[in-house]
């Protein structure tokens, strides 16, 4: 009995081996075929290579798997190829998450959105685009959806959409004059005498909440290296402008009508108006029938001054992996450009109504009598692109709208709301203190600790303006900050303890003093009387300068 | 007199009391249930809504659930993992107690403490480890299924205390008893203990059936975008996107209605098993 239990176990165990050396001997035939394939073969698509090797797997959004195939399929008969292609169900958002998990195992080819593209640069995912079939993509495509596709200069994607963005969905049935579409306050008035809701996801989602702060004219661009790395930004969300932002999101946040959902079935329960987009046209078109209406989205008026609602436009993007194989890597291109091109983007837009980013198709009648695309379209004109921003951003910024509706009154005190929004702007500073070692930062005598080395102490780091540089320190540089104590204080380099510890950068300024440079050993500390002061820092000229002026 | 029907009076009043809250709660506990059941027979639309009881009712969510979608596909793979983690689990767990319980060898309580400790660090740690592993051997994206069992099954000795602590209770001397009249190990272990171990046997087989239907992280790392690897928690995860969840919804529902069928009938079968009263008084004097 013992004896035939050792021999079980042996053959058990032989057995998993064997399977292991299988599951080992697959792979590496795999890996030898497509050596040679890249060894006797050249990089021109147009040679006749064997291309039933080559197998692509496409990731795309389930809605769209099936066109996908067919098109795939058409392109191999098209150009006389069988390649074997693959395609997988992967949504937009988490086709990045995917990619950046293990670019090797991930798709040849994928669809993503346009906010993934720095990440994805970052993780090495996506191949540069030839200069060649960038031209084409930059003639064919919209602006917007070229620069979405660009990072630092270069094409790294192809444009599948210009679509990303939100407008407002209404009921006719309930909203029957349509001139209180217009302004905020008459639209609460109509859709609450009406009994119904309006549903704008403010309080929870900072994609949406964005279009105050971008109506009063706002800006928080964030700006990457070559490799995608945050390196700074310039944010105007602080500032007069935000205050009265705040306070038309608060007019509606804390109105009784206001909903916080971004979903057309909010259409079923009580909603009369809902800010969505165009993945929700079925949805609403559903909900209402003959009812719906789309349009752009409203203004607000805040001390007499009226503020049209702005929003975010986006793109879906198509993207190529990085492929170690010359032949494969040059259909990869082929098909992406295929895949994007005016006869697949009409398609798309006939199938699945997705908003084309080809000005061929989008100057079709068909692209131009879609009542979603048209409310689209006269929305873009408030909208401002989509750039790459910090994921921890999204988390910062979406708090506003919650500390808003905390305040629970639709005209609150300008100091609550700018508490919030200083809170929000000490939010992003450690965003970028940790994204980030470049830079200018004071440190001194003031309500925040000494510390010139990471953000969690909380020191002031000096906001850059555009100025095109690339060297991280030139620029003209700004801030805002409370001086509380004599002791004064110092603007040095980021992670240093002085503008002089650190001849890394090559400029070689060794102190800064207020109005001019410091002269080696001399004094980069400036001593004002505690209040609130305008810090100034101009590196752009030869003799860089500080500026101090009491607010 | 007057005393007894206070103190009856009392009583009702307790009761009464009792079951108030016992009602209240057992409400809030079913609703997710209720409403998950109510919502996947909704026909009217397939996206949310904000009332419980269906305008139309109907099959048409599962209908499409199995014909439109890879749902079956997701259903089926989850049910053999689950079969064969029901199996393989329990039998190396029970393997493992055995062996834990009844012999006596060398490094045995050092082996029991190894596995203490290596069971304090949370199973996701070795998630990218076991990521690049099982990528090697080929049993990742399209072949997520036998890579699942292996992870599920591969670790699940570590789970033996309960079983352990079952075994435990039997007393020796039956072992010993049965020894004497010229059992091997193996006979004692079929024979005599594993008879009376039934319902922690039921136990193991049941958690081990029930981990991989609601198994999310290994599962979806696992399979990484194929869907013909999903388990059904990653495949109706992935209706949850903002483009899809709308015209998902209350097939969503219906999934997870079917996913809770299996689960209930294995359960309802062997809940005899399971109650059973354990092993008090085994012993013959």
């Amino acid at each position: 009995m013992k004896t035939n239990w050792r021999r079980l176990l042996a053959v058990l165990l032989s057995v998993m081996m064997l399977l292991t050396l299988v599951a080992c001997g697959d792979s590496s035939t795999n890996d030898s075929s497509s050596n040679n394939d890249s060894s006797d073969s050249t990089a021109n698509t147009d040679s006749d290579v064997d291309t039933s090797s080559i197998s692509i797997t496409v990731w795309c959004p389930e809605a769209a798997v099936e066109l996908t195939t067919s098109q795939l399929a058409a392109y191999n008969e098209a150009n006389g190829t069988s390649i074997q292609f693959t395609v997988e169900a992967v949504g937009e958002g988490e086709a990045a998450t995917n990619m950046i998990t293990d670019v090797t195992a991930g798709a040849d080819i994928y669809f993503f959105a346009q906010d993934q593209l720095a990440r994805l640069v970052q993780a090495g995912a996506l191949t540069q685009v030839s200069s060649s079939l960038a031209d084409t993509i930059t003639s064919e495509n919209d602006a917007g959806s070229v620069a979405a596709a660009t990072v630092s200069g270069s094409i790294y994607a192809f444009p599948l959409t210009s679509d990303n963005g939100y407008f407002v969905y209404y009921d006719k049935s309930v909203i029957t004059d349509e001139s209180v579409l217009e302004d905020q306050t008459a639209l609460i008035e109509a859709v609450s005498a009406a009994g119904k809701t309006i549903a704008f996801e403010l309080t929870d989602n900072g994609w949406y909440a964005a279009a105050y702060f971008f109506a009063t004219g706002c800006v928080s661009d964030w700006s990457t290296d070559d490799d995608g790395t945050f390196t700074g930004y310039t944010d105007t969300f602080n500032s007069e402008a935000g205050i009265i932002a705040a306070k038309g999101m608060a007019e509606l946040v804390n109105s009784s009508v206001f909903v916080n959902s971004s979903s057309a079935a909010s259409f079923s329960s009580d909603a009369a108006v809902v800010v969505t987009g165009t993945w929700d046209y079925t949805t609403a078109s559903e909900a209402l029938g003959d009812n719906l209406g789309c349009t752009d989205l409203w203004s607000f008026t805040v001390d007499g001054e009226t503020y049209h609602l702005g929003s975010y436009s986006g793109n879906k993007l198509l993207g190529v992996k990085p492929q170690t194989d010359a032949t494969k890597a040059a259909y990869c291109q082929s098909i992406a450009a295929y895949l994007s091109d005016e006869e697949c983007q009409q398609e798309r837009f006939d199938t699945l109504a997705w908003g084309p980013s080809n000005v061929n198709v989008q100057a079709s009648d068909a692209v131009q009598e879609n009542i979603a695309l048209a409310a689209f379209a006269a929305q873009s004109e408030y909208a401002t692109p989509q750039g790459q921003y910090p994921n921890a951003w999204w988390d910062t910024f979406k708090a506003i709208g919650a500390s808003i509706q905390a305040l629970g009154t639709t005209s609150p005190a300008d100091s609550d709301l700018q508490s919030i929004l200083d809170t929000y702007t000490a939010g992003i500073e450690s965003i970028l203190s940790s994204a980030s070692t470049q830079g200018w930062v004071i440190v001194g005598d003031m309500d925040v600790s000494w510390s010139c080395t990471g953000g969690e102490n909380g020191e002031y780091v000096l906001t850059e303006n555009q100025v095109e540089s690339d060297d991280p320190y030139v620029g003209i540089w700004e801030y805002d900050i409370t001086v509380t104590g004599e002791s004064g204080f110092r603007v040095v380099m980021y992670g240093a303890w002085d503008a002089g510890d650190y001849d890394a950068s090559g400029i070689g300024y060794t102190h800064l003093t207020e109005g001019s440079v410091g002269t080696e050993g001399g004094d980069n500390n400036i001593v004002v009387d505690p209040g609130s002061y305008h810090v100034t820092l101009d590196t752009t000229g030869d003799t860089p300068a500080i500026t101090v002026v009491a607010n | 007199m007057k005393k007894a029907s206070s103190i009856r009076r009392n009583r009702i009043m307790g009761n009464t009391a009792i079951y108030i809250i016992l009602i209240v709660m057992s409400i809030v506990w079913l609703i997710p249930f209720v409403f998950i059941l109510l919502q996947s027979f909704r026909c009217e639309n397939t996206w949310m809504v904000g009332y419980i009881i269906p305008q139309q009712w109907g099959l048409d969510n599962y209908i499409n659930l199995f014909t439109q979608t890879s749902f079956l596909q997701w259903y089926k793979n989850t049910l053999i993992i689950a079969c064969f983690n029901a199996v393989l689990q329990t039998l190396m767990v029970m393997m493992m107690s055995y062996a834990l319980s009844r012999l006596r060898f060398r490094g045995r309580k050092f082996l029991m403490n190894a596995m203490l400790v290596l069971g304090m660090f949370p199973g996701f740690l070795t998630m990218i480890i076991l990521y690049y592993v099982l990528k090697g051997m080929g049993l990742t994206q399209g072949g997520a299924v036998p890579g699942l069992i292996l992870v599920y099954f591969a670790s699940s000795g570590m789970g033996y205390y309960v079983f352990k602590g079952f075994l435990d209770t039997i007393p020796k001397s039956l072992d010993e008893a049965a020894r004497v009249d010229g059992a091997t190990r193996f006979q004692v272990m079929r024979k005599v203990v594993l008879p009376l171990s039934k319902p922690i046997v039921i136990y193991t087989v049941l958690t081990a059936f029930m981990a991989p239907w609601a198994d999310y992280i290994f599962a979806s790392y696992i399979a990484f975008g194929t869907s013909s690897g999903y388990n059904v928690a990653v495949g109706l995860y992935s209706w949850l996107t903002k483009d899809m969840i709308n015209s998902n919804y209350t097939l969503f529902c219906a999934g997870g209605v079917c996913i809770a069928i299996p689960i209930t009938i294995l359960f309802m079968c062997l809940q005899k098993y399971y109650v059973e009263g354990v092993t008090g008084g085994a012993v013959k004097g």
